[in-house]
C-alpha cells in the first residue's frame, strides 16, 4: 500500500514537473514553431539564478526575480537578433537555436565554470503526508504547479491576450489585419516561454545536478512530450506529460530505468511514424 | 475628386504579385469618405492581388498608395491597420480555431454598444453560433462573421474582398443595407465583388480588371448593366 | 662583412644551444579530457601534471633529461583519441605518456602503442591491465573496497548492501569484487541495478532501495548521475535509513551533491585535497602557489597525473632511461613517495594507501586509512 503510493506520488511529481519543464516548449515551439534546440539551456541558466543571486549577495527570496529578468533579457536578445527572423521558417530555426544553445552552453561555462554548483534546498527534509514520508520541497512545488496549471487555464481559454495568441497562431495575416501587432506579441511570447523555461529550471535547481550542459537532459524528453500530446493546446501538453512522465516512472519502477527509458523512446518513435500530429491535434 | 473632397484612399500607378511574377500593372483610382469603390473581373484577373496590395499584405512592385494623406506604399499590413485601414480577406477571412465571439472580441470592441449590438443581432444565424468555432461554420456564415468583424472595427477605410461569396441573397441584402450605413457614417470602402448587383447597389466607381490590366475606370453613374458585365464576360 | 660574421657566429651560437637543450629534453604526452564529460577534470589534470614536471625538472629530471610536457586532448571518441596519441608520438617524438582517461580509450591507445611506447595509466579504474609496458597508478576495487568494506560495516554496525551504479565495465566489475568482500564480512547483497548514462531520475531506484530495506548502498555512478542520485537520496531522507559508501565521489561531485545532502556519505579513494599528511599539505602549499586561490580543486582523479610522472620519475631512475622494454623490466618494486603516501609496484600496478573519508560536513574529511593495500591480482 505504501508503495502503491510512493509510487502514485512519484508519477505525480513526474508528470507535474514534466510538464512545467516542457511548458517553455510548447509555446516556443508549439505556438511560434521555432524549433527550439536551446529549450535546455534555457532551463539550465533558469537552474544558476541560485548560484547567481548568492554570487549578488542577495537574499534567497530575490532568486525568482533574478531568474526573471536574467531569462528576459537574454531572450529578448536572441530574439531581435536572431530568432525574429525564423518564425515560419522552421527547419532553419532548428539550425539556428542548435546554434544558439552551444554559444548560452558556452558563455555559461566561462562565466560559472564546468563544475558542478552547489544549490542549497530552501526547504530540506521530509514530511507526513498521506501516511508516508515524503520531501517538503517536492509537496510545496506540486502545490504551486497545481495552482499554476489551474491559472493558466482559465487565463488561457478567457483572457484577451490569450486570444490574440491563439489568433496569430491560427492565421497571421489576419492578425495583423483585425489590428494585432504580431510582431512585438510573438517577441512577447518567445520571452515569456523562455522565462517559463528558466523558472522550470530554478524549480529544478535544488534538486538535480547544476552544470553547463544539464539543458541536454530536458530537450530530448521535452519533445517526446510534445511529439506524443500534440503542438499548440494546453491539453495537448497534458496528455503528452502524462504519457510520457507516466510511461517512464511506472515501467521504470515495475521492470528497469532502462525499461522505462527505451519504452518512451518507442512510444515517441511510433507516434512521429504513424500520428505525427500527437494524440490531442485541433487540425 | 467628386465632391471637392480629396481622397482618402488614392493609388497610382500600382504593379505588384508573388516574388518575379507579376500579376497586376498600373492601376489606379481614388475614393473619398462615403465612398464605395467597386472593383470587377473575372477570377484570376488579379482582383484579390489587388486588394492584398492595398492593404499591405504583399510588397508593392511599383506604383504609390496614399491613405489619408500619408504616404503608405512602404508599410506592412499591420501599420496601416493602425492607420485606419480594415481588411475582410477572400480566404481564410476568419479564425478557425476561435469562437465566433472571441473572432469578434479581438477587436476590442464594446459589444454592449447600440450600433454593434444592432449589427451583430441583423445576423441571428451568427449569433445562434456564437459559441461554435468559427472554423465549424459553413463558407457563407464565415463570410458573414468577418464582414460583421471588420465593420464593428474602428476603421475608416475597409477593403473587402469577395463579401458575398457563398452567401445567401437575403443576407447579402442585409450586407447591402450595412455598407450603405457605414458609407453614411462617413467611411471608404473598396469592394472586389463579382455580383454585379450588389455592386450596383452600393458602389460609386467602378473598376473594371482583366489579365492584370485595368480595363474600365468610371463612375457608377456612368455605366450600364451591360458595361459591367462585358467586364465578366470578355 | 665583418658584420656579416658577427651574425653568423651569433646564429651558429644560438642554434647549438637550442640544440644542446633539445637534446636534454624528454618530451613527455599528457592524455587528459578537455572537452566532453570528463571534461570537468581537464584542469586539475593539467595544472598537477604541470607542478610534477616542474618539481621533477628542478631535482634533475627524467634519466638526466628535462621533461617536456605536451598535452593532448582524449575527451573524444576512442579512434580520435588514438588519432592526438599517435600526433604526439610519431608527429612530435614524445617518448612517454601519462593518461587520464576512460579504460576504453585507454584499451584503444594499447592497442596502437603495443609495448613500444611507455605508458602510465593514472586514474581509477576497474583493474585487470597487464599489457607491457603499461604503468597503473590509479586505484583498483580490491584496493579501495577489500579493507573498506569490512571496516565500514562495523564501524556502522551494517550488512545490506545495495549497489548502484552506471550501466558500464568499471561499475560491473566494482561490485563483483565488492561481494565477495560483502560477504566476507558477514552481510548480504539486497538489491543491484545498472543505469544508463541518460538516466537522471532516480525516484524508482530510490524506491527499491527503500523497499529493499538496505542499510547500505555502495555507489558506482560517476559524476553528474552521481550527484543527481545523492541529492535526490537525501530530499527522501534515506539517509536516515542507509550509509553512502561511493568509489569515485571526489570533491567536484560532493560539491554537486551539496552541504545538507551528504550526511552519512563516505567516500574511499587513494587521494584526497584534505588529506592532512605532511606530503599531501606540501603538495596543496605548492598547487595554490603555483596556481593560486581559485584554480580548479585537486581531487582523486586530477591529481593522479601528478603521481602519474612520480611513477615514471622512479621508472626512470632504476632503468636508466626512458626506454619501454627497460622501464618494462625494472618495473616491478619500483618505490616512490609522493602526496598519496609511499607506493610500490606490483604486477604493474601500484600497492599505495587508501583513505576513507566522510562528506557530511559537505567537504571531505579524511576518517581512516589503510597503508600498502595490495592492488589484487590483474594479471591473470
Amino acid at each position: 500500500m505504501e508503495d502503491a503510493l510512493l509510487l502514485g506520488l512519484n508519477t505525480v511529481w513526474q508528470i507535474a514537473t514534466l510538464g512545467f519543464v516542457a511548458l517553455g516548449l510548447a509555446i516556443v515551439f508549439g505556438l511560434l514553431r521555432i524549433m527550439n534546440m536551446a529549450h535546455g539551456e534555457f532551463v539550465m541558466i533558469g537552474a544558476y539564478a541560485p548560484v547567481i543571486t548568492t554570487q549578488l549577495g542577495l537574499s534567497p527570496w530575490m532568486q525568482i526575480p533574478v531568474c526573471i529578468l536574467s531569462i528576459g533579457v537574454i531572450a529578448f536578445l536572441c530574439e531581435r537578433l536572431l530568432i525574429r527572423h525564423f518564425y515560419d521558417r522552421i527547419f532553419d530555426s532548428l539550425l539556428a537555436t542548435w546554434g544558439l544553445s552551444l554559444l548560452l552552453r558556452e558563455l555559461v561555462e566561462l562565466t560559472f565554470g564546468r563544475s558542478f554548483q552547489s544549490v542549497i534546498s530552501p526547504l530540506p527534509g521530509t514530511v507526513l503526508f498521506l501516511g508516508i514520508n515524503y520531501p517538503l520541497y517536492r509537496l510545496v512545488v506540486l502545490a504551486g504547479l497545481l495552482i499554476f496549471f489551474t491559472v493558466l487555464t482559465i487565463w488561457y481559454r478567457q483572457s484577451l491576450t490569450a486570444t490574440r495568441i491563439k489568433a496569430m497562431v491560427a492565421n497571421p495575416v489576419l492578425a495583423q489585419a483585425a489590428g494585432i501587432k504580431t510582431a512585438r506579441l510573438s517577441a512577447s511570447v518567445f520571452v515569456v516561454g523562455c522565462i517559463v523555461s528558466g523558472l522550470s529550471g530554478l524549480m529544478l535547481a535544488p534538486l538535480i545536478r547544476v552544470e553547463p550542459f544539464i539543458g541536454l537532459d530536458y530537450l530530448l524528453r521535452c519533445f517526446f512530450v510534445l511529439v506524443l500530446g500534440g503542438l499548440g493546446s494546453l491539453e495537448g501538453l497534458g496528455i503528452g506529460s502524462v504519457g510520457i512522465g507516466g510511461v517512464q516512472t511506472i515501467v521504470g519502477t515495475i521492470s528497469s530505468q532502462t525499461g522505462g527509458y527505451l519504452t518512451i523512446l518507442l512510444v515517441s518513435i511510433f507516434f512521429l511514424w504513424l500520428r505525427p500530429r500527437g494524440i490531442y491535434s485541433k487540425n | 475628386m467628386r465632391g471637392g473632397s480629396s481622397p482618402v484612399l488614392a493609388f497610382a500607378g500600382l504593379s505588384g504579385g508573388y516574388g518575379e511574377t507579376i500579376v497586376l500593372q498600373d492601376i489606379e483610382g481614388q475614393v473619398a469618405s462615403g465612398q464605395i469603390l467597386g472593383v470587377v473581373g473575372r477570377n484570376g484577373v488579379g482582383k484579390t492581388t489587388l486588394a492584398r496590395l492595398l492593404t499591405g499584405e504583399i510588397p508593392v512592385e511599383s506604383g504609390v498608395i496614399h491613405l489619408k494623406d500619408a504616404d503608405v506604399t512602404l508599410e506592412g499590413l499591420w501599420r496601416r491597420r493602425e492607420r485606419g485601414l480594415g481588411y475582410a480577406p477572400q480566404e481564410r477571412s476568419v479564425f478557425d480555431p476561435l469562437t465566433v465571439a472571441d473572432n469578434l472580441s479581438l477587436t476590442g470592441v464594446d459589444m454592449g454598444r447600440k450600433h454593434s449590438r444592432e449589427l451583430l443581432d441583423s445576423f441571428p444565424k451568427l449569433t445562434e453560433r456564437m459559441h461554435q468555432l468559427a472554423g465549424t461554420l459553413s463558407g457563407g456564415e464565415r463570410k458573414i462573421l468577418s464582414f460583421v468583424r471588420v465593420l464593428l472595427e474602428p476603421t475608416r477605410v475597409i477593403v473587402l474582398d469577395e463579401p458575398s461569396e457563398g452567401v445567401q441573397q437575403e443576407n447579402i441584402d442585409l450586407m447591402i443595407q450595412h455598407l450603405r450605413q457605414a458609407k453614411e457614417s462617413g467611411r471608404t470602402i473598396v469592394i472586389i465583388e463579382q455580383n454585379i448587383s450588389l455592386l450596383e447597389s452600393v458602389a460609386d466607381k467602378i473598376i473594371g480588371l482583366d489579365h492584370g490590366q485595368m480595363v474600365l475606370s468610371a463612375d457608377r453613374s456612368e455605366l450600364s448593366r451591360t458595361d459591367l458585365l462585358g467586364v465578366l464576360e470578355i | 662583412m665583418k658584420r656579416m660574421k658577427i651574425i653568423v657566429a651569433t646564429l651558429s651560437l644560438v642554434l647549438f644551444t637550442c640544440g644542446l637543450v633539445m637534446a636534454q629534453t624528454a618530451k613527455i604526452g599528457v592524455l587528459i579530457p578537455k572537452s566532453g564529460p570528463g571534461g570537468l577534470f581537464g584542469p586539475s589534470s593539467q595544472n598537477a601534471a604541470t607542478l610534477a614536471a616542474e618539481q621533477i625538472n628542478a631535482r634533475g629530471g627524467l634519466a638526466g633529461q628535462k621533461i617536456e610536457l605536451l598535452f593532448g586532448d582524449v575527451g573524444v571518441p576512442p579512434a580520435e583519441a588514438v588519432q592526438t596519441a599517435m600526433g604526439l608520438w610519431k608527429g612530435m617524438g614524445v617518448k612517454a605518456f601519462i593518461g587520464m582517461h576512460d579504460s576504453a580509450v585507454r584499451e584503444a591507445l594499447i592497442g596502437r602503442f603495443a609495448g613500444q611506447v611507455p605508458y602510465v595509466y593514472t586514474p581509477v579504474y576497474e583493474g585487470g591491465e597487464c599489457s607491457t609496458s603499461v604503468f597503473i597508478v590509479g586505484e583498483t576495487p580490491d584496493q579501495q573496497l577489500k579493507p573498506v568494506l569490512p571496516w565500514i560495516s562495523k564501524k556502522e554496525k551494517v550488512s545490506k548492501w545495495y549497489l548502484i551504479g552506471n550501466d558500464y565495465n568499471w561499475p560491473r566489475d566494482t561490485n563483483k569484487a565488492a561481494k565477495g568482500y560483502i560477504a566476507a564480512a558477514g552481510g548480504s547483497v539486497v538489491g543491484e541495478e545498472y543505469l544508463p548514462f541518460t538516466v537522471n531520475e532516480f525516484d524508482t531506484s530510490l524506491q527499491r532501495i527503500k523497499s529493499s530495506g538496505a542499510d547500505a548502498v555502495l555507489i558506482t555512478l560517476v559524476g553528474g548521475a552521481s550527484v543527481n542520485f545523492n541529492r535526490a537520496f537525501a530530499s527522501f531522507g534515506m539517509d536516515k535509513q542507509a550509509i553512502r559508501l561511493g568509489t569515485l565521489i571526489e570533491e567536484n561531485t560532493l560539491v554537486g551533491i551539496g552541504k545538507g545532502n551528504s550526511k552519512r556519505l563516505y567516500s574511499s579513494a587513494a587521494y584526497f585535497a584534505s588529506l592532512q599528511t605532511p606530503s599531501a599539505k606540501k603538495l596543496i602549499a605548492a598547487y595554490t602557489k603555483r596556481f593560486g586561490n581559485e584554480a580548479a580543486v585537486l581531487n582523486t582523479l586530477g591529481q593522479s597525473t601528478y603521481d602519474g610522472l612520480l611513477l615514471l620519475e622512479a621508472l626512470a631512475k632504476k632503468a636508466g632511461s626512458l626506454d619501454a622494454k627497460a622501464l618494462e623490466k625494472a618495473a616491478e618494486g619500483v618505490s616512490f613517495s609522493g602526496p598519496r603516501g609511499t607506493a610500490t609496484m606490483r604486477g604493474k600496478h601500484v600497492a599505495q594507501s587508501i583513505y576513507v573519508a566522510d562528506g557530511s560536513s559537505g567537504t571531505f574529511e579524511v576518517i581512516k586509512s589503510f597503508d600498502n593495500v595490495s592492488p589484487g591480482n590483474n594479471c591473470k
